[in-house]
């Protein structure tokens, strides 16, 4: 595509002579290469070719307070905050999750389990009980968010029974529920990691998360990186991908920078070669023949 | 079925009422001279005058009602109002008229009825299908970028919906008399209405590029949305490929019926199928 975008701008001499679809067509062509600049064979090349150590794109999952390695940078995230917009009912609510083994979730239904009676949690043939649900002081806290419930449950898979105390701020609980029912993780796997989830049903206002980035001078830079807010430095934009309801866990996604100012560069000339080509110029003729007009009436 | 029961609900309605009868008014003016002496009696330019009075009456009345509903939900909700279906009808509705308006004295383009018979189109699923119920904006739509993106988008659809029914009239023309002077003129209107639309298609994909590098770290996604939406302004973009003279109108009246087909399945289609889940699914 950027081939024949060059050989118009070579052959046709309308594109040429035109400032405007000039302006269009370099633009495009711009995007077209700016892309290919930062895609990842072009990486990959760079990285061969010239021993740049700079990887497209990576995530990590982090917990507050862990740090992890993302190509040549070191990341740590040092806090996380969740804001809710207000709710007329705010509740917590039981989910019943299920993953692929990939461990991408493939089903996350909603449950109600009424205290003393039987729930099934979806096909998984695992039954939930729940014998105590004790609601916290209802007073909000600085998020907005009402304070967890503390639940006691019984769970039942073929003969097997155990039971879990939780609040949802405990962050085991994914285990919990493999080491009760399940002798090993394989089978846990294999039944699709049936997972129990306790989390605010309000709608998420906001999910922050301080970063700080390390190089191997040392520290980098620091920034608390929203959604639709990324953090860039050392030629990457740093963004919170993905966040758990209460904050808890995090997925920073790192993207190279590579080639995006030029795919900028770019779409400002596209857009600028149409709006003159599109709208300046017929305003510009018709006023410029109006005057033409009028010199000659004038005469 | 959801009707509203509500101030806004009560906007809705009177705007779907008077876009209706804007449109019967414009439309009416649109008979044969000779049908409209025999059934009213009257001289017909005189009755025609008046019924096209009549019809903008209506098609203002229509705005104020649509407008103050959009003013309404957005002082409401806080933020632009184009979160969902219902928000993105009402703003495309209460669009057309300021539209028309403009298209008519500076562009010299006409087919008003039919911009009252679309505003009053998009606002039947408003009144009776979509729930009006206030959605909260997700964290990845709160964002600078929100409002010109959608806002950009919907004019130009408003716009290139106006140019497909210029196209409609350009087919028509050219079925009866292929050389005629009335057949110049819509192409003309056709070509001013997609110079109009087009910059702005471009604006929006573009605005959209630069709001999906801040929120999803990438410009492009490869979602469907946006390929719908690539594919639309390919087709526009090819129209300006075309080459120029009178044997080339019809195919540009294709192709720009083509791209309307398109942005039709871009807004619509992608939104509501649920074989092009995306990332741009929270409009549904």
């Amino acid at each position: 595509m950027l081939a024949l975008l060059a050989l118009s701008l070579a052959a046709c001499r309308a594109v040429r002579r035109d400032m405007w679809m000039l302006a269009i067509h370099l633009g495009l062509g711009l995007v077209i290469f700016g892309a290919m600049w930062g895609s990842d064979k072009a990486h990959e090349l760079r990285s061969h070719w010239l021993g740049k150590d700079k990887i497209p794109a990576g995530e990590v999952s982090l917990a507050p307070g862990e740090q992890a390695r993302l190509g040549e940078l070191t990341l740590k995230l040092a806090a996380t905050r969740v804001e809710y917009y207000p709710a007329d009912e705010p509740r917590w609510q039981f989910y019943f999750e299920t993953s692929n083994p990939a461990g991408q979730v493939v089903s996350r239904t909603p449950i109600h389990p009424k205290p003393g009676q039987l729930t099934e949690l979806g096909d998984s043939g695992i039954q939930l009980r729940l014998m105590e649900y004790i609601e916290q002081n209802p007073t909000r806290d600085r998020n907005g968010l009402l304070p967890p419930p503390i639940v006691k449950m019984e769970f039942l898979r073929g003969g097997v029974v155990g039971q879990l105390a939780m609040a949802a701020k405990e962050n085991s609980r994914r285990e919990l529920l493999r080491l009760m029912l399940f002798d090993t993780e394989q089978d846990w796997l294999q039944a699709g990691r049936p997972t129990l989830m306790l989390s605010p049903d309000q709608a998420a206002r906001k999910y922050q998360a301080e970063l700080v980035v390390f190089n191997q001078a040392g520290f980098l830079a620091r920034k608390t990186v929203e959604i639709n807010k990324p953090m860039h430095c050392g030629g990457y934009h740093f963004y919170l991908a993905h966040s758990d309801p209460t904050g808890r866990e995090v997925v920073i996604m790192a993207r190279s920078d590579s080639g995006l100012r030029i795919v900028y560069t770019g779409l400002a000339l596209l857009l600028a070669g149409l709006i003159g080509r599109l709208w300046i110029r017929p305003i510009w003729r018709k006023i410029s023949t109006r005057k033409k007009q009028e010199a000659c009436d004038g005469d | 079925m959801a009707i509203k029961y509500d101030t806004l609900g009560l906007l809705i309605y009177i705007a779907l009422t008077a876009n209706i009868l804007a449109w019967v008014a414009m439309l009416s003016t649109h008979f044969p001279r000779r049908f409209r002496a025999i059934r009213w009696g009257v001289y017909p330019h005189v009755f025609v005058t008046r019924l096209t009075k009549i019809g903008w009456a209506f098609f203002a009345l229509g705005f104020v009602a649509s407008a103050g509903g959009v003013l309404m939900r957005g002082l409401s909700t806080g933020r632009p109002p184009m979160r969902n279906m219902f928000e993105v009808m009402m703003f495309i509705a209460a669009v057309m008229f300021p539209l028309s308006v403009f298209c008519r004295l500076v562009l010299r383009v006409g087919s008003c009825w039919a911009d009252a018979l679309l505003a009053a189109v998009l606002l039947v699923p408003v009144g009776f299908v979509f729930s009006a119920e206030v959605a909260h904006l997700p964290p990845v739509l709160q964002n600078p970028l929100f409002g010109p993106h959608v806002a950009t988008y919907l004019l130009a659809y408003a716009i290139l919906a106006k140019a497909a029914v210029q196209a409609v009239a350009l087919l028509r023309i050219s079925r009866r008399d292929a050389t005629s002077q009335p057949l110049s003129e819509r192409s003309g209107e056709l070509d001013r209405m997609v110079r109009l639309g087009f910059p702005l298609l471009t604006m929006g994909l573009c605005l959209g590029a630069i709001w999906g590098k801040l929120a999803w770290g990438d410009y492009w996604n490869w979602d469907p949305k946006e390929m719908w939406s690539l594919a639309t302004w390919l087709i526009f973009a090819g129209y300006f490929h075309l080459p120029k003279g009178s044997r080339a109108d019809k195919l540009r009246a294709w192709v720009t019926l083509a791209g309307f087909a398109m942005t039709i399945i871009t807004l619509l289609w992608v939104n509501f199928s649920k074989l092009f889940a995306g990332l741009h699914n929270y409009a549904s």
